[in-house]
């Protein structure tokens, strides 16, 4: 308001000054004319809210009052005069820099955040932390445990920011009976995400063939905790989790339904204890069917991708999201796939790097498959023009899945026709180069491993995957650490026993070094042997 | 990571539906509409700071987030489904000859409206365990044709629970039918 009666004054000095010109007819000038007195110049506008775009202090329009009044005792009247935008550029890059519309007043909030609370803020988006212009040196802004000083300790966290979780350490099998984690109500369930906060987990679940999702907060050995089993679906609509995120003070949950008739793709926010903290935020509302969504977490914003059937009946292609901190979607839905050769794009899942989003997806029909790779700027605009294809669909690759390991990308993928039939890798750079060439990271033998799920350490990954060479009536969970070239560290483990079936593994960094892994397996205290998801864990042993 | 499996038939061909109904039944939903994404505001901080503590920008470190209680929909039995036949047990004579045995579902048109699913008897198709298919129809009797993430094909229907006779190397996992499972 101080800056709009300001203007009012300076306007009216103006017209004041002007009338001293000899050209004024208002101030009595004589013409010779003989044609009368021309027609007194009409107002544009006698108050500030008269002309048009007013009301924006950051883009003042104020009524010049340059005309006097056509009588004694009328309002004096003028014209509108656009002044200059409010710059509120502070030239700081570590500044979101706004102007208020109504009170035309600059703000300037940090444009980095401090999620975990360790007093270190995560760097700008597209920057390493600590680097030049970063405005952060917070390494791993989702764990107070990890910043610049802190010291290594076994706890799955970068904790010095060297680019290397626990240095040095191995993993082994626990040994423990697998805790069963999905609720008696219904007679199926599978897993959909698993994360730790820092003082629990969150186990995500489907039950029910899409009835609810469920979320449910599990001790380091799995039991759960307060409040137990939650709904993140209340309604029967055919939900499907996709996968949980934690990003230091809150977690980031996606998944598909069909509420609305046609699959879309959800999204919410949870709490530490996996409660719904803000109503859901549907992401898709385009033609057919939008399925099998994966979330990353940028430091700023969070990324979702799907694959989506939008542009042709029957073929889908991947499209993606930004959504920001509180839930809110930044911009629309963005494609980044096309077709290719009639093939769709389907099964995306997505990584988060140092300066790009790294996207791993399959093309091809049910019998030759490529799996594809691409980088994103982190407002998805493609690095790499094109992608490349760490496949030659000559063979049945996929059940791709990508993780980030401190400096580069780390995809994996089973073949279901190659031989061997195993787990398969490749290391992939920022900027595409394809570092290390996919190799088989497991030995099935004459049998199979599939379903590949990764947790990457920076110097090595561990892979935890399903194989069934064991003749156990069925799968096994297994786990083996490849060192960054995709080279055993050590043998393979099995870490479930039971008969039947163990599937569909989902490994999640602990506390102290543990490695959470939530799974599909049949209770077989059930009659019939239901499938429901559980939970193991895998130790951390300390190196040198 | 494993997959639901959709299956493909009446599910596929429906066409998007008019999204105007962004609540119904107390479930609330926020939606965006294309060229109406957010701007990633982050909140409605207006802090003129410079210098804020730790997690502004909108947001605090840790006990950021509201209560909120998702209002859900009323209880509600599910509706009887429509079985013409056993589609575990094909050539049982429920279906004429040259027939098989499919299931479907319906789904509602409103959120908190129940799916309708069962069984019919259709000609039977003749795309195999793995093939690709296009439709309800294609496959041969006792198989579903399903969008699985890698490609749509035909796999054997399997209960989910107990034995699920799929064949070596294969497992049951659920595809949205309630009560049938599809060998992968």
């Amino acid at each position: 308001m101080f800056l709009k009666t300001n203007k009012l004054v300076r306007g009216a000095a103006l017209l004041a000054a002007l009338c001293g010109f000899t050209s004024m007819p208002a101030c009595g000038a004589k013409s010779g004319l003989n044609s009368g007195p021309p027609a007194p110049t009409e107002p544009e506008c006698y108050r500030d809210e008269d002309c048009a775009g007013s009301g924006d202090a950051c883009i003042p329009v104020i009524c010049d009052l340059d005309i006097p009044p056509v009588k004694e005792g009328a309002d004096p009247g003028g014209h509108c005069v656009e002044l200059d935008p409010i710059d509120c550029d502070d030239n700081d890059p570590c500044t979101k820099d706004a102007c208020d519309s109504f009170t035309g007043i600059c703000s300037y909030e940090l444009a980095t955040y401090d999620l975990d609370g360790d007093g270190y803020r995560g760097p700008l988006l597209g920057k390493k932390a600590g680097t030049e212009g970063s405005c952060g040196d917070d390494c791993d802004d989702t764990n107070e445990a990890a910043h610049p000083g802190g010291i290594e300790v076994c706890d799955g966290v970068d904790n010095d920011c060297n680019d290397i979780i626990d240095d040095n350490a191995t993993f082994v099998a626990q040994g423990l009976e697998p805790v069963r984690v999905s609720t008696t109500e219904f007679d199926y369930a599978d897993p959909a995400g698993l994360a730790w906060s820092g003082e629990s987990y969150v186990a995500e679940y489907t039950s029910g063939q899409g009835k609810r999702i469920f979320t449910a907060p599990l001790t380091a050995a799995g039991n759960k905790l307060p409040p137990g089993d939650t709904m993140l679906t209340e309604l029967d609509a055919d939900s499907y989790g996709g996968q949980l995120i934690w990003i230091g003070d809150r977690y980031g949950a996606v998944w598909q339904d069909r509420r609305f008739e046609n699959y879309e793709i959800f999204f919410t926010l949870l709490n530490d204890k996996g409660e719904k903290a803000i109503p859901d935020v549907r992401l898709t509302s385009a033609f057919g069917f939008s399925l099998y969504p994966s979330i990353g977490w940028n430091g700023t914003e969070f990324i979702v991708a799907w694959q989506d059937e939008r542009d042709e009946p029957g073929f889908y292609n991947v499209y993606a999201q930004r959504v920001d901190v509180n839930g809110v979607p930044i911009g629309d839905n963005v494609a980044l796939t096309q077709d290719i050769q009639g093939f769709g794009n389907e099964a995306p899942w997505i990584a988060v790097g140092e300066t790009s989003v790294g996207l791993t997806w399959g093309i091809g029909d049910t019998n030759y498959r490529w799996i594809q790779f691409q980088t994103f700027t982190p407002d998805l605009q493609p690095i790499m023009p094109e992608p490349i294809s760490l496949t030659d669909g000559n063979t049945n690759a996929r059940g791709q899945y990508v993780v980030w390991n401190q400096t580069n990308y780390v995809v994996a993928w089973h073949d279901e026709s190659a031989d061997p039939k195993a787990i398969y890798a490749a290391v992939v750079e920022e900027n595409g180069a394809v570092s290390v060439t996919p190799k088989a990271i497991s030995s099935p033998g004459t049998a199979r491993s599939r379903f590949p799920n990764l947790r990457g350490y920076g110097n090595r990954v561990l892979a935890v995957y399903q194989d069934n060479r064991d003749g156990n009536d069925g799968y096994e969970l297994y786990a083996r650490m490849v060192d960054a070239l995709l080279n055993p560290m050590t043998g393979e483990q099995r870490i479930t026993f039971k008969s039947k079936d163990s599937t569909g593994p989902i490994a999640a960094f602990g506390p102290e070094g543990e490695v959470g892994v939530l799974f599909q397996d049949y209770d077989l205290q059930t009659t019939p042997a239901q499938q429901q998801v559980f939970f193991t864990r895998l130790g951390c042993v300390a190196g040198n | 990571m494993r997959r639901l499996f959709l299956i493909l038939g009446f599910a596929l061909g429906l066409n998007a539906a008019v999204f105007t109904a962004v609540s119904g039944c107390g479930n609330t939903v926020i939606e965006i509409k294309p060229g109406e994404g957010g701007g990633g505001a982050g909140g409605n901080n207006t802090s003129s700071s410079s210098t804020g503590a730790a997690g502004d920008a909108g947001i605090d470190a840790k006990d950021a987030l509201p209560d909120y209680s998702d209002p859900g929909c009323p209880d509600a039995s599910p509706p009887e489904p429509q079985e013409e036949c056993d589609a575990f047990n094909q050539g049982n004579g429920d279906c004429p000859p040259g027939d098989g045995c499919y299931i479907f579902v319906q789904y509602p048109d409103e959120p908190c409206e129940q799916e309708l699913y069962g069984t019919y008897c259709s000609p039977a198709g003749s795309q195999g365990q793995g093939d690709a298919c296009g439709g309800a129809g294609q496959c041969a009797a006792g198989l579903v044709c399903v969008i699985t993430g890698f490609g749509t094909q035909c796999v054997q229907l399997c209960p989910l629970s107990g034995e699920s006779g799929c064949p070596d190397g294969l497992t049951c996992e659920a595809i949205d039918v309630e009560g049938y499972g599809g060998c992968f």
